[in-house]
């Protein structure tokens, strides 16, 4: 099991210094470069551009460079831990990322539990009850939520909770919150303002869930085992307990690679909608702006975090189902 | 000089009120009071200079008050309370009489023959950090910064170009000097957001990251983090542009002058606290600002139209826009705030210019016709757009100047203001697009269909604008032009125009007032507004042109030894000298007027930029129990933005 | 003989027999539609899939008005209601006029009903003219009102363009998006897929690398990076086209990972040993014997994929990069109706959100359907 670990590990470096390389080349692929978001916004403020200011700005960021070496650059900082410097903020990434990783983080977890509490239990009843009313209606809900775009539910749920429950809009704190220190009042009101992002970035995910868990259920229930436990006189909780439920989880367990990077920057475009302060829009940002160091950083942050999970619930599934073998990948 | 004499009487004026001011006690805000008390603070006589400058209440004296809560949908520069740091607290400013008057400054001096300002501050007045503000604080952004090509800041502006010399009288008074008659400098004393003004800068606090009054300076920078003095000076010599390096790297308060001192900076909000030595009083003596603190929060621009209904947003002016009129209207008395209607100086929230410098051989004879452009715009159905697009808040006007001293009457009733398809063909059949194809489009000289590309910034919030482009489209189409929108994100798009890529350059329309325009930077008469940028290759010409001219560069400073760009016709050449003329005439003067009549003629009877509707209000929002809210533009302001310049008396009733 | 008592029961038996004989001896594709059958969601958004699908094929014969033609003195008009009753008595279906002027404060159109007009609805009306299936030039319309009547069943846009034409022409773009998205998947992903598992050893290895690499970029940036490199001269319909290859980047792993799943597992049945001992082709077993055999499971994952990619085109505009007006799709209406104005104003500008709700709501549905249908023998 070590040696296999190790391989994948390695395997997951040799991948991830691809990735670096695509990614720095997709960043640059738009015409222009972050100076000309510079100039661009020194000319909103009337800022006479010269073509020394040009040239120094280009020296400063480093941006005449050619791309290997521009590339080689990052890559050697991002190797001693530094991703190095933001453009259009002005301050290393490490930072920036750093102050908005909590908030993504426990809003995600928090989806996340969510999520689960309220699609395992859908998702089993669904597969029991199938083709019942409740069976539709579970599903019709559930998919509701995966039909909506996520940008319009969000501007239109922001809207509603204001006009009918007075819920201040958008954001995580109320505006007397906005710059307090940590207190039990901002606690509260933080937990005033998750509902919205909670339901919004919840609803996409349940109905996946609701979907694997039930499709993966029926296949099981269908199987001998259950039958010939069922006429051994098993309880029906326990029979669908014990077995099936924890096989049919497997899916569900594969999908955690994609979670984690998931946790990190989910729902970008409703934390955009929302004003959310989360990883997600700051990569947007980044990218629309060309700030190649964040948003290569994030990218690389990323890629690295799904890499992880991947590794993660393969572990996980052999853990759980002892059927499961390591196979050896290339 | 009348002017001069003027200006003198004025300031006597103010002299006299702060001497009456001066009979009764100054006061401060509770919060400064409890500091004085603990002895963390000298008492508020000594934080005031001698002879504060006194506020004129726009509506009434106020209380101080607690909090303000604004939001902006980023962290430029502008858009929260107060401008940079000294881009806010200007020397003096412009009233709506196009009057100059001290501010900071307590008074200014124009020489006879316009080629020195002497600029007398207030003794006594004291940085943020309780650091006396003296004139070697603006000799230092000259010498230092401004003069200094060392650091990547020299862009010149304009009035700079001329601005030789900085000296220092004495203590409190400096001349500045130019080798030209140059009266704009004393405009520009008052133009608020007019670029890169920074006339003074912290000196005490600035000079250990120069090298010419620290020589350790390189050691200094390497302790910052820095390669050398220069990049270190640079990432602290502008508080905002820099990104608050100050802040965020060494947790350090940056002196000002300010109103309110910038102490908390993240991605999600800024913190701004009273500055307890801001040198302005109110009528009674107290001291201003009256506001404790702003906190701005940045969010999406639609959760702050949110916002702005459910009456959490105390003042907004940046984000409320004409799409959304009849939004903030209805919610008004439920969020309980004013909907402002600042009526704009006949700007045009759309216009277009059409490039007389294309690299297209078919195009360029035709776009320079001038019948062409007029045939464009007498196409424009312009009262409709108003009223569709703009529900009828503005008017059609084709080249958006109002209130000028020179003379405009006859632009009034512009011809080209009418919509008139008939004379928009008649004008296209005679340019050489009188032949068809069969689906009714006009084809050039060369057979081929001819068509037009309209180009403009995608910005989510301009809606209105993308939908007055698709009317225009559709006017343009009427007439047998193809047209086609192409909109780019604004990075490129500004690639693309500097590139001379664009057919028809689309944007804002935007000249402002009269003191505003006097004061325009000379590229604006090279090749058009950044937006409405009419010929960029004789602009490139020009403005390489004009430094060789001045000396200020040689012809070896350009590849091959060449002017680059193109070299426009006599005629354009004329016109951005008549312009640099009237740079040496004062605002208002017969001479002013002669050659701003000139300038301003030729422009209009020439199209190159062509409004659309114009006379737009620009809208406001402010919580009903704000008070003294500017309700009105003045003076060389040509955004709200610009009436910070008296944020200092906002307060709550 | 003929009173024989257990006759009946006998008959019985015959039939029930008949019925599993008919049962047993069905082709897998006849059970398959049983199952199908029974999955009342399915059939429900199946149906709904076909009506919509119609509506879009025909746009120009069922929209009531040019979907760029302007009403200038009906800018955000809400839904014209149609009605039934006038005074109080049965009528044939009619509108009532409208008389519209400007609210004094909130500058906004108001539309007030005028009783003493009524324009009755009438069909096969003639119109603005149009080509019927992109081909006949034509000017029969499904329904309209007589002119200075106006019936927008879904209100007007912000120049005054009747919505429901819009919503019509919009469907077009939006939906084909999916299909010739799904078709590109489709292609890629079954020729990949197939041979990555059917010819294993290092092809599959590189395959699958590179698959796994695809799949490891984040999406937006992805988007973004592809997105924002299409040079802004090149013609709408290029960039249609290319955005929807960019839609389906992704889309293809997904299906070329089920599909060498499945290759992997089927290779190793009896019956593929048989066909290639007898000396069957690779061709031949893979077409003949390999691809019937999760042919189900290809159209699950398929019918999954559509709506992923006509979220994808809203979610592409909404970030600015997707298409732009003067094209009409669902995307390019809903970011302009992404406002609080509009939520708050004027809510049937989001008409094109609650059709993209329906129509990826059915696509789920007919999905979900189709994979309890896919393995009929279980």
């Amino acid at each position: 099991m070590a040696s296999y670990i190790v391989r994948r590990i390695i395997y997951m470096i040799g991948l991830l210094v691809v990735l670096s390389f695509v990614t720095f080349a997709i960043i640059q692929l738009p015409p222009g470069d972050y100076l000309s978001t510079y100039i661009a916004n020194l000319e909103a403020q009337r800022i006479p551009i010269t073509d020394e200011l040009i040239e120094s700005l280009r020296v400063r960021y480093g941006l005449g460079d050619p791309f290997l070496v521009q590339y080689s650059k990052w890559m050697r900082s991002l190797l001693r831990g530094d991703m190095g410097d933001s453009f259009m903020l002005n301050r290393p990434v490490n930072q920036v990322i750093g102050t908005r990783l909590a908030l993504s983080v426990t809003l995600s977890l928090s989806t996340l539990v969510l999520v689960y509490l309220i699609a395992i239990p859908i998702g089993i009843y669904s597969a029991t009850h199938q083709h019942s009313v409740g069976d539709y209606i579970a599903t019709v809900f559930g998919f509701l939520g995966l039909a909506t775009p996520n940008f319009l539910l969000a501007l239109i749920l922001m809207y509603l909770t204001f006009t009918y429950f007075g819920w201040a809009p958008g954001g995580l704190f109320s505006r007397e919150y906005m710059a307090a220190e940590w207190s039990f009042g901002k606690v509260v009101d933080l937990i005033k303002h998750l509902p919205v992002p909670l339901i919004v970035i919840g609803t996409a995910g349940t109905a996946e869930i609701i979907r694997i868990l039930r499709g993966s259920l029926l296949d099981e229930l269908g199987k001998q085992y259950v039958v010939t436990a069922r006429t051994k006189g098993v309880g029906e909780r326990r029979l669908l307990i014990k077995y099936p439920v924890r096989v049919a989880l497997n899916p569900i367990i594969s999908t955690i690679g994609g979670l984690l990077p998931a946790i990190i920057s989910g729902a970008t475009l409703t934390a955009i909608v929302l004003s959310l302060p989360t990883i997600g829009p700051l990569l947007l940002q980044a990218l629309q702006s060309q700030d190649m160091f964040l948003a290569g950083s994030i990218i690389m942050l990323l890629s690295a975090l799904g890499l992880i999970g991947t590794l993660i619930s393969d572990l996980l599934l052999v853990a759980i189902d002892p059927r499961i073998r390591f196979e050896v990948k290339g | 000089m009348k002017r001069a004499i003027r200006i003198t009487s004025a300031i006597l004026v103010m002299c006299l009120l702060g001497a009456a001011v001066w009979a009764q006690p100054y006061s401060e805000a509770p919060t400064l009071e409890a500091q004085v008390a603990a002895g963390e603070l000298p008492s508020v006589d000594e934080r005031l200079p001698l002879n504060p400058a006194v506020m004129e209440p726009l509506e009434s004296v106020g209380a101080y008050s607690d909090t303000i809560f604004v939001f902006v949908p980023d962290n430029s520069p502008w858009n929260t309370l107060q401008e940079e740091t000294e881009r806010g607290s200007y020397l003096g400013y412009i009233r709506a009489d196009n009057e100059v008057v001290g501010n900071l400054a307590e008074s200014f001096e124009l020489a006879d023959d316009f080629k020195s300002l002497t600029i007398h501050l207030r003794e006594g007045a004291k940085w943020s950090d309780g650091h006396p503000f003296t004139a070697d604080d603006v000799v230092f952004a000259f010498d230092a910064f401004h003069f200094d090509s060392r650091v990547s800041g020299s862009s010149q502006p304009f009035w700079l170009n001329k601005v030789r010399r900085a000296i220092k009288v004495d203590d409190y008074t400096v001349r500045l000097e130019t080798d030209d008659p140059f009266p704009v400098m004393l405009a520009k004393m008052g133009e608020p957001a007019g670029g890169d003004w920074h006339a003074y800068l912290p000196r005490h606090y600035l000079e250990k990251f120069h090298i010419d009054y620290n020589p350790d300076a390189n050691e200094v920078a390497a302790e910052f983090g820095f390669d050398s003095w220069e990049q270190a000076f640079d990432a602290y010599d502008r508080e905002y542009q820099n990104g608050f390096q100050h802040l965020i790297e060494d947790g350090e308060l940056r002196p000002t002058m300010q109103p309110w001192i910038l102490t908390e900076v993240t991605d999600t909000t800024k913190v701004h606290v009273r500055n307890p030595y801001f040198w302005k009083v109110d009528p009674e003596g107290k001291q201003l600002p009256y506001i404790d603190r702003i906190v701005t929060g940045i969010a999406d621009p639609e959760t702050i139209n949110l916002k702005i209904i459910a009456g959490e947003v105390d003042l907004d002016y940046g984000v409320a826009n004409v799409a959304n009129f009849a939004l903030y209207k209805e919610n008004e008395a439920a969020g309980g705030y004013t909907t402002l209607e600042l009526q704009d100086q006949g700007n045009a929230p759309v216009g277009f210019a059409v490039n007389q410098t294309i690299d297209d051989p078919i195009k360029r004879p035709i776009f320079q016709d001038l019948r062409f452009r007029q045939a464009l715009s007498l196409a424009i159905n312009a009262g409709e757009i108003n009223e569709t697009v703009f529900f009828g808040l503005g008017r059609p006007m084709v080249f958006p100047v109002v209130g000028t001293s020179f003379h405009l009457s006859e632009w009034d009733d512009n011809p080209f203001d009418g919509y008139d398809i008939d004379r928009a063909n008649a004008l296209l059949d005679e340019v050489g697009l009188e032949n068809r194809n069969g689906a009714g489009w006009r084809l050039g000289p060369d057979g081929e269909p001819f068509t037009l590309t309209m180009e403009g910034r995608t910005v989510g919030e301009e809606s209105t604008t993308f939908a007055a482009l698709e009317l225009m489209k559709e006017y343009w189409e009427a007439v047998g032009l193809q047209t086609e929108i192409k909109l780019s994100e604004r990075a490129l798009h500004i690639e693309r125009r500097d590139g001379n890529l664009i057919e028809v350059n689309t944007g804002p329309f935007t000249l402002g007032s009269e003191a505003r325009q006097y004061m325009i930077d000379r590229e604006f008469w090279a090749h058009g507004s950044h937006d409405l940028n009419w010929a960029p290759l004789w602009g490139d010409w020009l403005m390489a042109w004009i430094q060789v001219e001045e000396g200020t560069r040689t012809l070896e400073d350009f590849a091959d030894g060449v002017l680059p760009g193109e070299e426009p016709p006599q005629i354009y050449k004329d016109l951005f000298m008549w312009n640099e003329e009237r740079s040496r005439t004062v605002l208002g003067s017969p001479e002013y007027i002669e050659i701003s009549q000139k300038i301003f003629d030729f422009h209009h009877d020439n199209m190159l930029m062509q409004g659309v509707v114009g006379g737009m209000p620009q809208l406001a929002i402010a919580k009903s129990n704000l008070g003294n809210v500017p309700t009105g533009y003045f003076g060389s302001a040509i955004w709200f933005g610009d009436l910070l310049i008296e944020s200092e008396q906002l307060y709550f009733k | 003989m003929s009173t024989q008592p257990f006759d009946d029961t006998g008959a019985v038996d015959a039939r029930t027999n008949a019925a599993e004989e008919r049962y047993y001896l069905a082709s897998s594709w006849t059970l398959m539609r049983r199952r199908f059958m029974k999955h009342k969601l399915a059939l429900v958004g199946g149906t709904v899939l076909l009506v919509v699908y119609f509506f879009a094929i025909f746009a120009g014969f069922f929209s009531v008005a040019d979907p760029f033609e302007r009403h200038p003195d009906h800018t955000f008009a809400p839904p014209t209601r149609v009605r039934l009753f006038h005074e109080g008595r049965l009528h044939r279906p009619f509108v009532y006029g409208l008389k519209t002027g400007r609210h004094p404060v909130t500058r906004a159109k108001v539309f007030e009903i005028d009783r003493e007009q009524l324009y009755p609805i009438r069909f096969f009306v003639a119109g603005h003219e149009y080509r019927l299936l992109g081909l006949f030039p034509n000017r029969v319309h499904f329904i309209g009102v007589d002119e200075p009547g106006v019936l927008f069943l879904f209100g007007t846009e912000n120049l005054g363009r009747d919505m429901f034409s819009r919503v019509l022409h919009g469907a077009r773009i939006s939906l084909s998006i999916g299909l010739v998205g799904v078709a590109i998947s489709f292609f890629l992903g079954c020729l990949l897929g197939g041979v990555s598992g059917y010819f294993g050893g290092w092809i599959d290895t590189v395959i699958q690398r590179v698959i796994e690499f695809l799949q490891s970029l984040p999406t937006i940036p992805l988007w973004m990076g592809l997105a924002a490199a299409v040079p802004i001269t090149w013609p709408q319909t290029r960039t249609y086209f290319v955005i929807t290859l960019i839609l389906s980047i992704l889309g293809w792993t997904g299906l070329a990972r089920v599909v060498r799943g499945k290759l992997l597992q089927l290779r190793e049945e009896d019956y593929v040993m048989a066909a290639r001992v007898y000396g069957a082709s690779d061709m031949r077993i893979i077409t003949r014997h390999l691809l019937p055999g999760f042919m189900s499971y290809l159209i699950v994952h398929l019918t999954l994929a559509i709506p992923f990619m006509i979220l994808g085109e809203t979610a592409l505009s909404f970030i600015g990069i997707g298409l732009r007006p003067p094209v009409i799709s669902w995307g390019v209406m809903l970011q302009q109706a992404q406002n609080v104005r509009t939520v708050s104003l004027q809510p049937w500008l989001l008409i094109p959100g609650l059709c993209v709700v329906i129509v990826v709501l059915c696509f789920n549905f007919v999905g979900d359907g189709l994979r309890d249908a896919a393995d009929p023998y279980k």
